[in-house]
């Protein structure tokens, strides 16, 4: 499905956009709830994945790619959670992207379309490539 | 008419929101050339206005007040252009540009303009609005 950015990643963005707020890198998590994204979602009506091995990714400026045109696309380099051992199997429906605060404020959230993916052994990885289009 | 974010603003916001590039804070302009926003447009699009007594006005981090909500918008006071003297020249709208870069965010249309400056104490008031979505 589409990403939905949520009504407070909708705030953080606009603070940021005329310089209310100070610049931050994002933050990459997992979820493991069967959750539906939704414009009133925070980071706690999600649960993010627990299995060993598993930690959030920073995705920071350099990593992002942005192409103008009809729509302005930006894209970040591939990112991939392998697991490892214990904790298995997990079921991930999707993926957040948080301010790299703490308490991770949601950004935006997306859930997987042909999703769930269950990591089932060891070395089992889940990647993603996260996409932002202005429009 | 509703504001237009060019792809070239577009660019700019994405580069803010993803940390390439820093914010900046903004500079409000009128623009005497009758043209409709596009999404190609980009700063040098805009003719803007040099009628006796306009000044571009500066619009910083706490300028805007923003309400969060479906949709969430921000918003800045109202902000007015004040002719000096007996002249005559037509505004069509307002654009948006950060104030280091001179590159621009959004444009908009006066939806019922243009508005004809002649007077010495004219007033043209915008209230920039934003909405998210």
């Amino acid at each position: 499905m589409s990403l939905v950015v949520v009504n407070a990643g909708e705030v953080s963005i606009l603070e940021l956009l005329f310089n209310k707020r100070a610049v931050f890198d994002t933050t990459l998590h997992l979820f493991t709830s069967n959750t539906t994204p939704s414009e009133t979602d925070t980071f706690a009506s999600y649960t993010e994945a627990t299995y060993v091995g598993y930690s959030s990714l920073i995705i920071t400026g350099t990593d992002w790619t942005i192409t103008p045109g009809n729509p302005t696309q930006a894209v970040a380099t591939q990112q991939v959670y392998t697991a490892g051992g214990p904790g298995l199997p997990e079921t991930i429906f999707g993926y957040l992207i948080c301010r790299g605060n703490p308490g991770h404020p949601l950004l935006w959230a997306e859930r997987f379309t042909n999703g769930p993916y269950t990591l089932l052994q060891a070395g089992d990885a889940i990647k993603i490539t996260p996409k932002f289009t202005g429009e | 008419m509703t504001l237009l974010v060019p792809n070239a603003a577009e660019d700019v916001m994405l580069q803010n929101i993803l940390n390439k590039t820093a914010p900046q804070n903004q500079t409000l302009k009128l623009f005497k050339n009758n043209i409709t926003p596009a999404e190609t447009d980009t700063e040098a699009t805009y003719t803007e206005a040099d009628f006796t007594g306009y000044v571009p006005i500066a619009l910083t981090g706490a300028s805007w007040t923003i309400t969060p909500g479906n949709p969430t918008s921000a918003a800045a006071a109202e902000q007015t252009f004040t002719s000096t003297a007996v002249q005559s020249q037509n505004v069509f709208g307002y654009y948006v540009v950060q104030t280091t870069s001179g590159k621009i965010l959004w444009a908009e249309r006066f939806t019922n303009g243009p508005y004809l400056v002649q007077n010495n104490g004219d007033l043209v008031k915008v209230t920039p609005q934003f909405t998210g979505e």
